[in-house]
């Protein structure tokens, strides 16, 4: 590497070493500690495995429901996204008039923070006097406690995380069909294909990879999620629809046990890095 | 051909529809007096109360000469404050660091500096939560704990990964030409990086700077964890007040409202970037 590159790259590294790469380091140690983060550092005393052993074996803070919760979660919320979002981003991207302020609107629920996304559809989802109830009552009968009971925590959260992460896979997918070149499309018209046909066989393969990235980044995002959750319902009713984000602040604040939450995210790392390796992977091949 | 078109643009306002209704509805209730908040109907006595309340001019309901729920008042304005100082300079220290990173990563291509340029972009991957455990001890071994650098730090440590890989690709499209007729010219490198590549890029700058402003502003996990009265930011806030008890729906919706209109509107000016930086240069927009 040559000096002046050294120069420039340094600052940055120095930086990311303190900020990042140390902070890691703590989590890997912590990993085999008991450690209580209510009480000074030094009280920590190693524990080898225990941590580990815990979680993976004993099913230690409810690892595995928390694991398969949140991978069940993850797969349902980013297949409905990419459904509803693959659609909207053909729909969008045909020559229409307000196709302009269609897509600054499709970009807003993106862009807001996830709690004002929260703080909102705690209102929407309210049991006595939400929209959701007054549109639903009527029809129902009666009116759902939607962040009280476990079905409809669900349902309120998953609709939550659609609503603000379907305008992401639009506004990616939209970017990639735009990028697409003409030609095969006017080859598939000129041949007489079908619409089904047209997107099946011409627009669907041309498309596979930004479809990957657009999967890979929202499972990443996704199993990542917390703030959205923790706004609506901090994970309950009781640890209903608590993901592994959430699980692993309960068990370091609320249950104080800071080395079992370490162990916990250190194990949740490896799913997110196998995840950006594949993204990563991607990215190369499309590079060179 | 007709029909077909007609269905597929009457889909399509459905779905805008489904997107704009919730940002639609905390718009409206950030007018609506309290009795109102809940209410389908479209007329209703706007007010500015909630705002006033939320910039702590006014208690909840007396100007309505609704019943009064809540004695205290309180404001928003210092959280804001703790909102923007914090995310500008987290902002400014990713893009300083993040564009001398990104230049050498993109003029002083090698395999190794490429390795090292996909590790920085797999950081800006991990789980916020991981994070939030080791930074807490710093933060309080160093006596920082709940205060303004410990925001700085925490939002940088997703800012510089995200600023230095965004700002190798913007350097990666900058033709090298002129920085090399500036190197004839007898200038340094450092100058044909400051002077020539930096101005010239100003565009790409910008908006990874707005990014990484829009990133830090809206956090919360980090901020919440590591602050408790002092450093408090404004998305910290609103955890606070959303509680089982009776809720101060209006100034909580007028408080979404100011938190996210500046967003709205910085997203508007760099509309082009926004794809590509979502995807981390993955699909350029």
């Amino acid at each position: 590497m040559k000096k002046e590159s050294f120069l420039l790259i340094a600052p940055s590294i120095i930086m990311l070493l303190a900020v990042s790469i140390f902070p890691m380091a703590i989590c890997l140690w912590l990993t085999f500690e008991k450690y209580n983060p209510l009480k000074p550092i030094a009280g920590s005393t190693f524990v080898g495995l225990d941590n580990l052993f815990g979680l993976l074996v004993n099913n230690r803070y409810g690892f595995w429901d928390r694991l398969s919760f949140t991978l069940g979660w993850v797969a349902l919320v980013v297949s409905v996204e990419f459904i509803l979002g693959l659609g909207a981003a053909i729909l969008l991207s045909r020559e229409f008039r307000g196709k302009g302020i269609s897509r600054v609107l499709v970009l807003y629920p993106v862009m807001i923070s996830p709690v004002v996304a929260g703080m909102v559809f705690r209102i929407i989802f309210n049991p006595a006097l939400g929209p959701a109830n007054q549109i639903l009552g009527p029809i129902l009968g009666y009116s759902v406690s939607w962040l009280g009971q476990p079905i409809p925590a669900l349902i309120a959260i998953t609709l939550t995380d659609i609503w603000q992460q379907t305008p992401f896979v639009t506004l990616v997918l939209m970017a990639g069909l735009e990028a697409l070149p003409k030609d095969p499309f006017e080859a598939a018209e000129i041949d007489g294909a079908s619409i089904w046909q047209t997107f099946r066989y011409v627009t669907l393969p041309l498309l596979t990879q930004a479809i990957l990235f657009v999967f890979l980044l929202r499972t990443i995002f996704a199993f990542n999620t917390f703030d959205m959750i923790y706004m609506l319902t901090r994970g309950g009713p009781g640890e209903f629809t608590k993901t592994v984000s959430l699980a692993i602040w309960t068990t370091t604040w609320q249950q104080q046990a800071g080395g079992y939450g370490a162990a916990f995210s250190l194990i949740i790392l490896q799913f997110i890095i196998f995840l950006s390796i594949l993204f990563i992977r991607l990215l190369r091949k499309g590079r060179s | 051909m007709k029909v077909r078109s007609i269905a597929a643009n009457i889909l399509l306002a459905l779905l805008i529809v489904g997107f704009v209704s919730p940002i639609y509805w905390m718009f409206i209730t950030s007018f609506k007096l309290n009795r109102d908040i809940f209410s389908l109907n479209p007329l209703f006595e706007p007010t500015l109360n909630n705002y006033l309340v939320f910039f702590g001019l006014a208690q909840l309901g007396l100007e309505a000469g609704e019943y009064m729920s809540f004695t205290h008042t309180y404001s928003f304005t210092p959280f804001l404050a703790n909102s923007v100082i914090a995310s500008c300079i987290s902002t400014f220290i990713a893009v300083s660091l993040g564009a001398m990173a990104g230049y050498a990563f993109a003029r002083y291509k090698s395999k190794r500096s490429d390795d090292l340029a996909f590790f920085i972009l797999s950081l800006r991957m991990a789980p916020p939560i991981l994070a939030s455990i080791p930074l807490f001890i710093m933060f309080r071994a160093l006596n920082l704990f709940d205060s303004i650098p410990t925001l700085v730090i925490a939002y940088t440590t997703f800012s510089l990964p995200f600023a230095i890989w965004m700002m190798k690709g913007v350097f990666e499209e900058l033709p090298v030409d002129m920085e090399e007729s500036a190197l004839v010219d007898g200038c340094s490198w450092w100058e044909a990086f400051l002077r020539v590549a930096l101005p010239l890029s100003k565009t790409g700058l910008a908006a990874v700077a707005i990014l990484c402003f829009i990133f830090s502003w809206n956090e919360f996990l980090l901020s919440w964890i590591l602050t408790t009265r002092k450093a408090v930011t404004v998305t910290v806030a609103f955890s606070y007040l959303i509680t089982e008890q009776q809720m101060e729906w209006g100034p909580l919706m007028a408080g979404g409202v100011i938190a996210s209109v500046p967003i709205l509107m910085l997203s508007l000016f760099i509309q082009k970037y926004i794809v590509r930086g979502l995807t981390f240069g993955a699909i350029k927009g």
